[in-house]
């Protein structure tokens, strides 16, 4: 199953969202915790692959000019 | 509303990169329309050299502003400065528009840029700044005017007029500042005043074939070596002397020895910096850029005035930044071609010289994709641990490929073309196109002179103590001489065709 979720950030922490879920966490490796936790009690088992697409509007305007991507994430979660 | 790169056309409409390569292909494709003998780009106004004195006595707007071709000839100056300013407005407004700006602060903002940037300019061409003491074209300005002084700087005056104005106006003047910081997009302006170099490239390439490939291949030799030797340099530095953690050295890294803001930007999200990383190393950059190219043309044309190619390309990468490049090499490229003029008397054609420093940044801006993706895949396997096979998406390169030089080398591509194929078409090709890579370009890079002074605010360097001071060492004492080295082994002995008299 592929599970598309937006990427953003705040001051401090890593946000995580699509339409049925917002995770926030402190670093990437918690973001994925939190995302993993949240497959377990919602699928139990199965194969899952994550992607994560950065909104780049959170940047400031004048900063954007300079390169419009930062980064994209693919990855593969299984629960047995 | 969202900004994803989730498709390999994600952003086509709405990144200013894009439109830096749609505006210059459009600009392009009319100045083309003089093949079937339609000049739609003569309308476009442009300096006169002009003497205060002579001007005060009788004064007359013809006196200061042409248009490009005899065939708008008819025009009045201020009607000719007027469609510029429809034309330039409106288009960018289009742009501005699809990339989210407030179109209304936009045209406001662009308004008095205009209106600065050609007072910039007009006073940029007064001869007593511009006028070299020699016979270019039949005539010698000098006798013609009966001046008694004159600095001799070619167009360079009128840039540095620019800058002078952005600069007073971001640092002493925030307020106003803030009001037209909307329109000021250096980096949109400069990378199609870029793409429209592309047409000198092709005439460049016409003239002397085997120099302009020489030219390209150097360029990219050079950048390679750049890259490994100033990243590692740059990184150790920061780990072992400055304490800093991988992140923000492997960050710093980039913004200094790279590209600057794009490259920090790139690295900072291969590596999954959190993104108060780069936004720090950006200011640090853009600031320390102002330095280079207020204090390098001078530096390089005072110092080795006999090397006009290896000065641009060190310059290349040297200068952060397309926008500070790009301005660094037209500023060096007039002092250098204005100095050798006055000094023995030879005219280099212009626009060799910033166009080593452009070919050495371009290369270095499409490597900045291909080692981000590579930092990416270090990363993943040597720093973090993590249980989830996660990897790195191929897009990731396309994403971070810089688009505007797609349309750079599609121009200098469609030149060869005709260049191989319908030589027949080539006098009436350049028709056209000498006015786009001539007065449009001119006038982008006036856009950006104006816009980078108005972006840069010194005070920002408040607080930032080590990484300032990492930056400082980075640049000046590293980066600097190695480039300068680098650009030697690679272009030394290479000289600007001379301009047809």
């Amino acid at each position: 199953m592929q599970l598309d979720f937006t990427l953003s950030f705040t001051e401090t922490q890593w946000i995580c969202f699509d339409d049925s879920i917002e995770i926030l966490a402190d670093s990437l490796d918690e973001l994925d915790n939190h995302i993993e936790r949240h497959l377990r009690e919602k699928y139990q088992k199965g194969s899952f692959r994550i992607k994560m697409f950065f909104d780049f509007d959170r940047f400031p305007h004048w900063y954007r000019q300079y390169m419009p991507h930062y980064f994209n994430r693919d990855y593969t979660y299984t629960i047995k | 509303m969202s900004n994803l790169n989730k498709k390999w056309y994600s952003g086509m409409s709405s990144t200013e990169d894009w439109w830096s390569a749609w505006l210059g292909l459009f600009f392009f494709g009319l100045g083309l329309l003089s093949i079937w003998g339609l000049d739609v780009v003569g309308w476009i106004a442009k300096p006169k050299a002009w003497e205060f004195t002579n001007l005060i006595n009788n004064f007359s707007w013809s006196k200061l502003i042409k248009t490009s071709s005899k065939e708008y000839a008819h025009l009045h100056p201020l009607v000719s400065i007027l469609i510029t300013y429809i034309v330039f407005t409106g288009l960018t407004s289009i742009g501005a528009y699809f990339q989210k700006l407030n179109v209304k602060k936009y045209i406001v903002g662009f308004t008095i840029i205009f209106l600065l940037t050609w007072f910039a300019w007009i006073v940029g061409y007064e001869v007593h700044f511009s006028a070299i003491d020699a016979v270019l074209k039949g005539k010698n300005l000098f006798e013609v005017y009966d001046l008694s002084w004159g600095l001799q700087l070619g167009g360079g005056f009128g840039f540095m007029l620019a800058l002078a104005i952005g600069l007073i106006i971001g640092n002493f003047f925030k307020g106003f500042a803030t009001k037209i910081r909307e329109a000021a997009k250096p980096e949109w302006f400069i990378k199609t005043a870029i793409v429209l170099l592309g047409i000198k490239l092709g005439m460049m390439t016409m003239k002397a074939a085997g120099f302009t490939y020489e030219l390209a291949l150097a360029g990219a030799a050079a950048a390679f070596v750049a890259y490994l030797l100033f990243w590692p340099i740059i990184y150790y530095v920061g780990r072992k002397f400055f304490k800093l953690n991988r992140s923000s050295a492997a960050v710093l890294s980039s913004g200094i020895s790279i590209c600057g803001v794009s490259a920090s930007i790139a690295t900072a999200g291969a590596i999954k910096a959190k993104p108060i990383i780069p936004i720090a190393v950006a200011t640090l950059v853009l600031v320390f850029a102002m330095f280079e190219l207020v204090i390098l043309p001078g530096f390089y044309s005072s110092v080795a005035p006999n090397q006009p190619i290896v000065n641009g390309a060190a310059m290349g990468m040297t200068v952060k930044t397309d926008g500070a490049d790009a301005a660094a090499g037209a500023i060096l490229d007039e002092l250098m071609v204005s100095k050798q003029l006055k000094t023995h008397n030879i005219k280099w054609e212009e626009g060799w010289i910033l166009s080593a420093a452009i070919l050495t940044k371009i290369w270095i801006d499409i490597f900045i994709g291909i080692w981000s993706f590579v930092l990416a895949v270090v990363w993943i396997r040597n720093v973090e641990n993590k249980k989830q096979k996660e990897r790195i998406p191929w897009s990731e390169i396309w994403f971070r490929f810089p688009k505007f030089i797609l349309a750079y080398m599609l121009v200098w591509f469609i030149y060869l073309g005709m260049m191989y194929f319908f030589p027949n078409i080539l006098d009436n090709a350049q028709v056209g196109g000498n006015i786009v890579q001539g007065t449009f370009r001119k006038f982008m890079f006036m856009l950006t002179f104006l816009s980078i002074g108005i972006i840069t605010d010194f005070s920002k360097l408040k607080g930032m103590g080590r990484l300032t001071l990492l930056y400082a060492i980075g640049l000046f004492v590293i980066i600097a001489p190695i480039a300068y080295l680098v650009a030697y082994i690679f272009h030394h002995g290479m000289m600007p065709p001379l301009a047809s008299s």
